[in-house]
This record gives C-alpha cells, sequence and structure tokens, in this order.
C-alpha cells in the first residue's frame, strides 16, 4: 500500500513537473500584468511540498528552481535557493495538506508565492538587477505574486479531489488516505 | 513499540531533511555566488547558454502556437470594428473566414518582412533578420528571445531593431539564440536626441514598458508629436533610428530637467520579426560637430544648474552626467 502511494506520488510529480515545465516555457512569457509574469516552477514546488514527502519534495523544488534559473535571465542559483527554501518550510508537516485541507493550504501557498517573489526581486536589487524601488514593488512583485497566486487554484483545485479510483493531472492510479496516514 | 518505531522513523526522516535541505542550500548559494561574480562569462553562463538553446525549440513551438491566436485577435479586432462589417463577416462561414484569418497572417508577415527590408535599406543597416522566439520568462526584466545567436554573428551589445524602430540591444548570446533588452526595460538607457529641434538627452524605460526622455532642460524646445531618435553619441547605436514620439511634456517647480513622457514606436510586446544591426558604420555615427553640440547642452544644464542652487550653495550639487549608452 505504502509502495502503491509511493509510486502514484513519483508519477503525479512527475505529471505535475512536465505541465509546469511546459507552462515556464511556453505560457508565461506571454501571460503578464505590467512586468510582472507567473512563475510556475515556483508554483510546481509549492504543490510538491504542500503533498509532503519529506526529503523527495526539497530535491525536486532545488531541480524546479534550478530549471528556472537556466532559463531565465537571472543569476543561477537564486530560485533554486529560494524555492528548497519554500519546499522545507512548506512541508515541514509532511501530509498531504491540498488533500486534508486545501483552502488552508491554498492560503499558505500563497503567502509563500508573495514572499519568494519579494525575495527574489530583493535579491536582484542586491545583485544590481533591480530598477526603481516604486517599479519593482508594483509592476514586477506584486503582479507576479498576483499571477502565481491566480495559476495555483487550478493545481490545488486538482489535486484537492478525492481520487479513489483514478488521479487527477491525467496520472492513473489506485490510492487511499489510509496509505497516506501510514507512510507517516 | 510500534508508536516508538514510528517516532524514530519520523525523527530519522526530519533529521534526513534537514541534512538534504542543508545541503541543496549550500549548493544553491555557491551556484548563485559563482553566477554573479562569472558576469555572462564562465561555465555556469555556458550551461546557462546551452540550457538556452536545448529548450529554444520548445519556445520556437511556443511562439508558433499563439500565431492561431494572434489571427483570432485580429479577426476578433476587425468583427469589432464596425457593424457593417460585423454583419458581412457574420455571412461567411467558418472556412472562409478561417482560410482569412491564415491568409491574412501571411499578408501580415509579408508586410512585415518588407518593412523590415524598407528600414534595412533606409538606414543603410547591416543587419540580420531573426524570428522572436519568446517574450520574457521572468519578472526580473522587459526582454524577448530571437532565434539567432553567435552562429549567425550575433554579438552582446548589438541593436535591435523591428520596421518601426528601435526595439532594444542584445544581452546575452548562445550559440543559436539571443536576449535582447527592450529599450522599455528600467535598466535600459539610450542616448538620444529631438529630431526637429536636436535636444539632446537619455531615453530610458520603465518597469511598466513606459519611455521617457531625460536630462532636456527647460531651455531646449520639445513638442508634443516630437519624433525622438538615436543620437548616434557613443557609436553603440546607428544615428537616426526611431525610438519614441513625444506624448507629454512637463516641468515641476525647481525640477532642473523636464518630464518627457514618449510612446515607442516600435511594436512592443507584438514583435514577430526583427533585424539585429552587425555593425555601425562611422556614418552612422554622430559627427564630432554633434558631439560638440551635446556636449554643449550639458554645459548650459550645467550652469542652469548652479544658477539655480545660487551662488556659494553648493551642498548637494553635481554635475549632470551626460547621456550614455549602455
Amino acid at each position: 500500500m505504502i509502495v502503491n502511494d509511493q509510486n502514484q506520488w513519483q508519477r503525479q510529480c512527475a505529471a505535475l513537473a512536465v505541465i509546469c515545465a511546459l507552462a515556464q516555457l511556453l505560457v508565461a512569457p506571454y501571460l503578464a500584468i505590467f512586468g510582472g509574469h507567473p512563475n510556475f516552477c515556483l508554483i510546481f514546488a509549492i504543490v510538491v511540498s504542500l503533498t509532503g514527502k519529506g526529503s523527495a519534495a526539497l530535491v525536486m523544488a532545488f531541480f524546479a528552481g534550478i530549471f528556472f534559473d537556466l532559463t531565465a535571465t537571472t543569476p543561477v542559483g537564486l530560485m533554486a535557493f529560494e524555492l528548497t527554501v519554500v519546499a522545507f518550510v512548506l512541508g515541514f508537516e509532511e501530509r498531504d495538506r491540498i488533500l486534508e485541507e486545501p483552502v488552508i493550504a491554498y492560503r499558505d501557498g500563497c503567502i509563500a508565492a508573495i514572499a519568494a517573489e519579494a525575495v527574489f526581486q530583493l535579491a536582484l536589487a542586491m545583485v544590481g538587477q533591480g530598477g526603481p524601488f516604486a517599479d519593482v514593488v508594483f509592476l514586477r512583485w506584486l503582479p507576479a505574486a498576483f499571477l502565481d497566486c491566480l495559476a495555483l487554484v487550478p493545481f490545488v483545485f486538482a489535486l484537492s479531489r478525492p481520487k479513489a479510483d483514478g488521479l487527477s493531472l491525467g496520472v492513473t492510479g489506485r490510492t487511499s488516505n489510509k496509505g497516506r496516514r501510514l507512510k507517516l | 513499540m510500534a508508536a516508538r518505531n514510528s517516532l524514530g522513523g519520523l525523527n530519522r526522516n526530519s533529521d534526513d531533511r534537514f541534512r538534504v535541505f542543508a545541503i541543496l542550500v549550500v549548493i544553491s548559494v555557491v551556484l548563485f555566488t559563482i553566477s554573479c561574480r562569472e558576469a555572462g562569462s564562465g561555465i555556469i553562463s555556458s550551461v546557462q547558454g546551452a540550457a538556452s538553446v536545448i529548450v529554444s525549440p520548445v519556445r520556437g513551438a511556443g511562439a508558433l502556437v499563439t500565431v492561431p491566436f494572434q489571427a483570432v485577435g485580429n479577426l476578433f479586432s476587425n468583427l469589432t470594428a464596425g457593424e457593417a462589417t460585423l454583419s458581412e463577416l457574420k455571412a461567411e462561414n467558418e472556412r472562409l473566414i478561417a482560410e482569412n484569418a491564415a491568409l491574412k497572417e501571411a499578408d501580415a508577415a509579408s508586410e512585415r518582412l518588407e518593412a523590415l527590408l524598407g528600414i534595412q535599406s533606409s538606414y543603410d543597416l547591416v543587419s540580420t533578420g531573426a524570428r522572436v522566439i519568446s517574450g520574457p520568462t521572468d519578472s526580473a526584466t522587459s526582454s524577448i528571445v530571437i532565434d539567432k545567436g553567435s552562429l549567425a554573428g550575433i554579438e552582446v551589445g548589438m541593436p535591435v531593431t523591428d520596421s518601426m524602430g528601435l526595439v532594444g540591444q542584445v544581452r546575452s548570446v548562445t550559440p543559436t539564440t539571443a536576449t535582447v533588452l527592450l529599450v522599455t526595460d528600467e535598466r535600459s538607457g539610450v542616448s538620444a536626441m529631438v529630431q526637429e529641434s536636436r535636444a539632446h538627452g537619455e531615453v530610458v524605460g520603465s518597469a511598466a514598458g513606459t519611455l521617457s526622455l531625460a536630462m532636456v532642460t527647460p531651455e531646449l524646445t520639445v513638442n508634443e508629436g516630437d519624433l525622438v531618435i538615436t543620437s548616434g553619441l557613443g557609436g553603440v547605436y546607428p544615428k537616426g533610428l526611431p525610438i519614441g514620439v513625444v506624448t507629454s511634456i512637463s516641468r515641476a517647480e525647481g525640477d532642473l530637467y523636464q518630464t518627457i513622457r514618449l510612446r515607442p514606436v516600435a511594436l512592443t510586446g507584438a514583435f514577430e520579426e526583427v533585424l539585429v544591426v552587425t555593425e555601425v558604420s562611422q556614418e552612422q555615427r554622430a559627427t564630432a560637430e554633434e558631439a560638440e553640440e551635446a556636449q554643449g547642452q550639458e554645459i548650459g544644464d550645467l550652469a542652469q544648474a548652479t544658477d539655480a542652487d545660487g551662488p556659494g550653495d553648493d551642498e548637494g550639487e553635481s554635475a549632470p552626467e551626460g547621456p550614455s549608452e549602455s
């Protein structure tokens, strides 16, 4: 039962990774409010850490950050650091919070997204890649955070539904909350 | 006993988690430090370039995927253009509309390419055409990615134009792609002048995507509707490329310079094909007289600053910087 649950979680994460990577490359460039763009790598890290699988979630978040860093114009390592911290903080309880308490999980995810975008802009300012303060706050940070929160909705919604005979995100397989609890 | 085992497992998991977290944080901080120190040339930059090359087909596919949506957008604009147009279009069947949209796209692409050739010959630009494959992928910069890189002779610093005017400057290059920092980015600065009055200044962008002409003193005449062009000072941008049209001019009490807002002439946000200027000839650079003229305006600025502050009042006074190109 535990093995089945673990495999299912891995398949789910793989599907999520592909979706978020494609969204980051294909959707994010064309979806903007002022200078803010959604960060699907951040969303991936939030979702994975909220589903709670300890060290594995940390590693996935780290590589999501590396993917972002390599495909963006910012210094490599910054987003990897941020997503690792986000995954560590959000995944502290090591349980599937999206399934058990989706609203609170979404709220925490939004707080993490807002904080991560703020730290991102702050770090860029510190290495000389920032702009005027007001522009950074109102035209980059807040729009990007808003888009992140908006883009997080479908992911939390899809993963919060009970998955007795199948799984959202196109991954099939059996799972149960019992199995998840046994793992903990 | 089982509970104790379970707690023991939980502690082990927590320890592992802390250990993995610490390792990953150290790795990312090291990568970040090296990346910042490399400043665009080094192993991490090479890996970043390689990653950009690998994902460029996906980005290209994304650009192609958006073409039909742009066609639908154009079609929607046409449908909402007027009642007569709307009723006529309603009468047509879906196939014809789709064909029409496709033909319009082909026609528009042809017109854009002709316009690019036009600007290339008008300004006698030594340039390479490129296709835009992605917009900005992060919230840090206003930039685009084009499908030509160092293999096509593209280098960092080269100016980029579309059929209407200046788009930006190449910021980083990989073998098959290049990232162009848009002129509307807040870190962009272009030495420019008002075509009518020859008032020199610096065009700077903002995170909102707006442009403004900075460092123009009040005695220099600037009118709404005036065209702002590159001045050729510094030799980075060829002289005379349109940048924007003056939309508003204001000056608050005590301000040393006018606040001049511009509307970009380049098709900001809707780039599809662009020209990368690979060489700026001597004729396209500012002449010695023009450089002197710009210098004269700077001296005038300084004199006015001194006058405005009053004799002996030199606290916080500084000479204004001349227009610069980045």
